[in-house]
């Protein structure tokens, strides 16, 4: 699969191309956070050198859709060659997205100005080749297309029925994009591996969204997906026990837990994911404190309320409710309040 | 009996040899929509329709986390070449990648020594495509389609998803139980070649 960042205006545009199937879906869901934490407030998926998409792929697009869709955003497709297209019609995603027959035509759609090829002097660049195949290695090694040309030709002109997501006008800055550090594992323990790089965080109360409008903060925390934006989020009151909310169902969990293929938390859950790791992520806590913990050799870190989580930082639980993802798979972290009685005579209070 | 002895030669033919004689029978019928034929038509003398080199392509796929690219390498370099219409390509390797991923992820059991047999066949109509397995007992066609396929995006959800693509891209699909294993065949109806321009 390879991949493409390009800024134009607001808008950030995802040239992607080769096969995006079950093993570069992770590498495609990577390039498309880096394309969202890279900011702006319209966001366009350029297909048309796609050459197959599967239902990894679909995944990836509708967990992202969500996610510009809870940034008040907006996302396009643009140019889906007709292998794509035929898969847009029959998972009925045609529906879901906006998808333009050219390039030229979503940035118009946006109201971006300017001409792509004027735009690619400032064009900031990641390239993910995993040199799966021969017109992927060909794609990279020939001279880019001059993008200010129309779109090829060979895709049919679809009838598709464009029906917006949901266009608030707002536009939220993005978080701070993150780096992707890439050490090799470290075998030690987790209270070795687990120091903090930061100070743990004080927990901070959230301002409702007209102060924060109104204080002018550049860069608001992002807003999760479960809490409503209307509404500040509720600070957990330590000490507390930790549980995993998957599919209806709570896991509790306990200090030194792992979630990966080695964890044993969760596992009937988690077994369904493809793409963990071993130890792909663990649970921890300091005092009363539950935190978090991404390994540094984990490459496709958890999102956690919407923003990618560092590998090799502790991330301490300050809410009540918290939401975890990974490639489309949604979960929840609850920390709800432990007021079992100490001693002998403790018994769970109703 | 040489209905039988002409299968039995047809399937240990895995390349370009014998399977240039393919008798005009029910289980690998020259056109796919004719009458089944009776009893007395399959003692019939076999009749020899096509006398040119009919490709097909046999895999087999172990119990193993990096099975499919392996798989995916091995097409690349065997049968898709062959394939002159580029969707024909992208639905075989889509079909594949769905169909083996779901298998590893579900079908097989960790440590386990299973196996997936694929064959792929070809002629100037259809692209066939057998996979027989022995992992857990599935029916990928008694599944029905995802309910939330016409949801907007915050309910969507994508489990089945991918069994659901394969079954609506296949012409005919038929599927099997035979203790321990998973037979299922699935046909696409292939493109004159005129047609293959794109």
């Amino acid at each position: 699969m390879t991949a493409r960042i390009e800024t134009v205006g607001d808008c950030k545009i995802l040239h992607v191309g080769g096969r995006i199937d079950f093993e570069s879906s992770l590498d495609f869901e990577q390039q498309v956070n880096s394309m969202i934490q890279s900011g702006g407030g319209h966001f366009v998926i350029e297909l048309s050198e796609v050459e197959l998409l599967s239902s990894a792929g679909l995944r990836v697009l509708l967990s992202t859709a969500k996610r510009v869709q809870h940034r008040h955003a907006e996302l396009a497709l643009a140019s889906p060659s007709p292998v794509v297209l035929q898969v847009f019609r029959i998972s009925h995603f045609d529906l879901l997205f906006k998808i333009f027959t050219t390039l030229q035509e979503a940035l118009a759609a946006f109201g971006v100005s300017g001409s792509l090829a004027a735009a690619k002097a400032g064009t900031e660049e990641v390239v993910a080749d995993k040199g799966k195949t021969n017109a992927a290695r060909e794609e990279i090694s020939s001279p880019p297309i001059n993008e200010s040309v129309a779109q090829p030709s060979r895709v049919k002109p679809p009838s598709l029925s464009e029906i917006p997501l949901r266009p608030p006008p707002v536009v939220q800055e993005p978080p701070p994009a993150v780096t992707q550090p890439s050490s090799p594992v470290e075998s030690k323990s987790l209270a070795e591996i687990a120091r903090p790089v930061v100070p743990p965080p004080l927990p901070i109360p959230v301002p409702r969204t007209e102060e924060r409008a109104s204080s002018g903060t550049s860069t608001p925390p992002p807003v999760p997906m479960s809490v409503s934006a209307d509404r500040p989020r509720r600070e957990a009151s330590y000490p507390a026990v930790l549980e995993i909310r998957a599919e209806g169902i709570s896991y509790p969990c306990k200090d030194g837990d792992v979630i990966g293929t080695a964890g044993r938390v969760a596992n009937s859950f988690f077994a369904s994911i493809a793409g963990l790791e071993a130890r792909h992520l663990l649970i921890g806590q300091e005092g009363d404190r539950w935190f978090i913990f991404t390994p540094k050799n984990i490459a496709h870190p958890f999102v956690l309320d919407g923003v990618l989580l560092v590998a090799g930082e502790r991330k301490f639980l300050q809410y009540v409710e918290h939401q975890m993802e990974f490639n489309g798979h949604v979960f929840g972290l609850r920390l709800i309040p432990d007021r079992r009685k100490k001693g002998i005579f403790g018994r769970p209070s109703k | 009996m040489v209905f039988n002895q002409v299968h039995q030669v047809r399937d240990r033919c895995t390349g370009l040899g014998l399977g240039a004689l393919v008798p005009c029978t029910n289980r690998y019928p020259a056109r796919p929509f004719e009458a089944m034929p009776n009893r007395a038509a399959i003692f019939q003398p076999v009749r020899y329709h096509r006398l040119v080199p009919m490709p097909s392509f046999s895999y087999e796929v172990r119990n193993r986390r990096d099975a499919l690219s392996d798989l995916t390498r091995e097409l690349d370099s065997t049968v898709l070449p062959v394939l002159v219409d580029p969707s024909e390509r992208s639905a075989l390797l889509l079909i594949v990648d769905e169909l083996v991923s779901n298998l590893l992820k579900y079908g097989f059991e960790p440590g386990k020594d299973q196996c997936l047999n694929m064959h792929i066949s070809l002629n100037d109509d259809w692209l066939q495509i057998d996979l027989k397995d022995n992992g857990r007992r599935f029916n990928p066609l008694a599944r029905l389609s995802p309910e939330s396929l016409n949801r907007e995006v915050a309910d969507r959800q994508t489990g089945g998803l991918g069994v659901y693509i394969v079954r609506e891209m296949m012409d005919t699909a038929h599927y099997e139980w035979t203790p321990p294993w998973n037979n299922l065949t699935l046909r696409k109806k292939r493109r004159a070649k005129d047609d293959c321009t794109n």
